[in-house]
């Protein structure tokens, strides 16, 4: 194998596959980075046992070929190269690798790629086409309210649901829930849930460029997403996703509007008084005032009030700060609809234009 | 600098029992189950009983052994609670940080009372008078610059001791005492230190800090600093309860898995009640095994989410049983709860059903003052 591509090319294909690679694994193969060139592109593949990323660039191909390099070495080398080309060739009397850059040449050590599982790909079955910075901006409203937790349950993932005119994901970890929908014409009914750190590192390769097309599609009991350089092969999460539309509150007994930013703000410094556990804070709304009060009995108290739109009666209830924040930080415009109700009911938020991202908060118990 | 007290009250129970019966002054007497009691542990005894060689944690039956005149009762624990909390009140006019350890036991924090009296000495007393006063009871008190010296301090001449210790004294009070007065020095660091020739605090003090840290981890930090009377721990006031639990001695020692399994259910239950009775909810559950031989084992699992449903809480002490119950038989089983808090997130897919049930048996249990209605388990 012998081929010579530009550095920031092949670091840009090493960084999308970076993630996938396994740090420990009953395979040690799997830590190792896999690459392979032909017809004038380098592919780069990172794989564990439930999450593969392959990524590709244009390299001037000398001769074909494949291998596996130790990612834990290979990546940060490649990393420190001067920018400008770099020659790749491999000395089979040695097993080693040849890497010539700059001043620099190195030599290391190689596995061999027959070894590496393959990728095939060419079977899949597609459910829908839909643009990349789009899938982003959904991936980005939801995944934070999947559960943190190394389980395998239906929680730790988000729910992809399809149906002939749009596409809904939806988060939750059974404190509160996530729904995102986009009108989608043309797709295929079908729901999967797919694992949040899947989702995560989806955000971190999708393209921001708003001409770029992505495929979802199923191989198996995989999920598959191609993209124009790229492909992310994931495991699907077993098991039954809750009715989200029976907690999905139709009504409340208040509702407020308020500009983002001032609230955000507002909570962002009660949120502080958390010092045994997270910071609760009690919405009170009375006359288009709404207060936020928070304390902790190792701290303090923190209280503030903001002029709000508001429809309805009074109203009191507390919730995590950190849980409305998490959601604030997520909304694109510039005011935020709340709808409370009393008592131990959910909380219902929204970007104050659209109803297609709504978010369901439970609120906290207090004595 | 800082002016902590600790008090302790003599042989509490025993006491007690002499103060309310005449005619046990002067006399043996043990607390903790009646001379044929095959199961039952000394929980204190009178001064009179220690010198036969009795004390607390000690089986009845080798008190027996060691005191066959002695006078052996089972104790009356509602008795004692209300005394403990006469003597709480007592504290509360002294200071207003207290740190209650147990119910005959308690750390206040003087820091800047000690003013309000002529001296040190004057204050001890005035304690120990007022205790008096209020319960007829005589405790033992210990005054120091922090907590570790002044638990030591009051154990240091008993019954009706008053002990001082200043800040230039705790080098050489500390100096010849054994290493298993320094709190957190159990069996298994005590029988290391052994092997090093170290017996006493002095003796301690030879061992450098990195030494103890390499073999003691974050444990050795304290050790240093508690062998050079150095202790930051501040009294903390017990604002609400920390724990609650209920635990059990079987009159015949249990090898049944399934009856070990339906006594805990029913331990759950008198928990799970009390925890939702006081509006609380709990993140940690324990439960705890002694075996036939008296080794006794606690195990405990913390849940994302504070709980307070019984099957909850019989759940993960049932996997905790399962996990950790070995083969020998148990004399003793018992649950606790932990991490108490009256702050809990609701979730949305819970089915109301679940809590409208509890709330149902919960007001006919308590309306009946017994459990009339159970869980199957139980049974």
């Amino acid at each position: 194998m012998q081929f010579t591509v530009m550095q920031d090319d092949l670091l840009r294909c090493l960084q999308m596959v970076e993630k996938a690679v396994a740090v420990r694994d009953t395979a040690p193969i799997l830590t190792g980075v896999y690459l392979e060139c032909q017809n004038g592109r380098l592919t780069v593949r990172g794989s564990d046992s439930e999450l593969t990323i392959e990524a590709y660039c244009s390299v001037e191909v000398v001769q074909e070929g494949n291998l596996v390099l130790e990612a834990k070495f290979f990546i940060p080398l490649i990393r420190r190269l001067p920018a400008g080309e770099v020659t790749v060739k491999l000395r089979p009397e040695q097993q080693m690798l040849e890497i010539n850059a700059g001043s620099g040449s190195f030599q290391l050590m190689i596995m061999s790629g027959e070894e590496y599982p393959e990728l095939d790909i060419a079977g899949r079955e597609p459910l829908v086409n839909i643009s990349s910075p789009l899938l982003a901006k959904m991936i980005r409203q939801t995944v934070y309210a999947t559960e943190k937790d190394s389980g395998h349950s239906a929680f730790t993932g988000l729910l992809m649901e399809g149906t002939s005119e749009e596409i809904r994901l939806v988060a939750t970890d059974s404190s509160r829930l996530c729904f995102n929908r986009q009108q989608l014409p043309h797709g295929s009914e079908f729901d999967i849930i797919v694992p949040a750190r899947t989702c995560t590192e989806l955000l971190r390769i999708l393209p921001s460029d708003d001409e770029s097309l992505l495929e979802i599609s199923l191989l198996g009991n995989q999920v598959v997403f191609t993209l124009e350089d790229a492909v992310v092969v994931s495991r699907l999460l077993e098991g039954k996703y809750p009715d989200y539309n029976r907690v999905i509150p139709k009504s409340g007994d208040v509702e407020i509007t308020a500009p983002c930013q001032e609230l955000r703000a507002a909570l962002g410094r009660a949120n502080l008084m958390g010092k045994r556990g997270p910071a609760i804070v009690t919405f009170d709304l009375a006359d288009g005032v709404l207060n936020l009060r928070s304390q902790d009995p190792d701290l303090g108290e923190s209280e503030e009030t903001l002029v709000v739109e508001h429809v309805g009666e009074e109203v009191k209830s507390s919730f995590q700060a950190r849980f409305i924040l998490e959601m604030l930080r997520t909304v694109e415009s510039e005011k935020v609809t709340i709808r409370l109700t009393n008592g131990l009911n959910p909380g219902i938020m929204r970007p104050a234009d659209s109803e297609d991202y709504l978010y369901v908060i439970m609120p906290v118990r207090t004595v | 600098m800082a002016v902590i007290m600790h008090v302790d009250m003599d042989s509490f129970f025993a006491s007690v029992e002499q103060r309310d019966h005449p005619e046990l002054r002067g006399k043996p007497v043990i607390i903790g189950g009646r001379k044929d009691s095959r199961r039952g542990v000394v929980s204190t005894c009178s001064y009179e009983a220690r010198k036969f060689g009795v004390h607390s944690a000690m089986p009845i039956g080798q008190a027996v052994r060691l005191c066959p005149d002695g006078i052996f009762l089972p104790g009356n624990h509602d008795k004692y609670e209300k005394i403990s909390k006469e003597i709480r009140q007592v504290f509360a006019k002294f200071s207003p940080v207290v740190e209650n350890l147990s119910i005959d036991e308690a750390f206040l924090d003087m820091t800047g009372c000690e003013h309000l009296h002529r001296s040190l000495p004057a204050m001890g007393n005035a304690v120990k008078q007022a205790i008096y006063d209020a319960v007829q009871l005589s405790a033992s008190v210990g005054i120091a610059p922090n907590k570790f010296v002044a638990k030591l301090a009051s154990d240091y001449r008993k019954p009706d001791g008053l002990t001082i210790i200043a800040l230039e004294q705790i080098k050489d009070w500390l100096a010849p005492m054994p290493v298993t007065n320094i709190w957190g020095i159990g069996e298994k660091t005590a029988e290391i230190l052994a092997a090093w020739q170290i017996h006493t605090i002095q003796e301690l003090r030879h061992c450098s800090k990195t030494q103890l840290i390499q073999y003691f981890g974050k444990h050795g930090r304290n050790l240093y600093w508690l062998a050079r009377g150095v202790d930051h721990r501040a009294v903390e006031p017990d604002t609400e309860a920390k724990s609650m639990g209920k635990e059990t001695t079987f009159r015949e020692n249990v090898t049944d898995t399934a009856v070990l399994r339906q006594v805990l259910a029913k331990l759950v239950a008198l928990v799970g009640a009390r925890l939702r009775k006081n509006g609380l909810w709990a993140r940690t559950i324990t439960i705890k095994l002694r075996y036939s031989d008296f080794t006794t084992i606690t195990r405990s699992s913390s849940l994302p989410q504070p709980i307070n449903s019984d099957d909850t809480i019989f759940e993960t002490a049932d996997r905790l049983l399962k996990k950790n119950r070995g083969t020998a038989p148990v004399r003793l089983i018992g649950v606790y709860v932990t991490q108490l808090t009256t702050v809990t997130q609701a979730t949305l897919f819970s089915d109301p059903r679940e809590d409208k049930l509890t709330k149902l048996m919960d007001q006919l249990n308590t309306r009946y003052d017994k459990p009339i209605l159970r869980k199957g388990r139980e049974l």
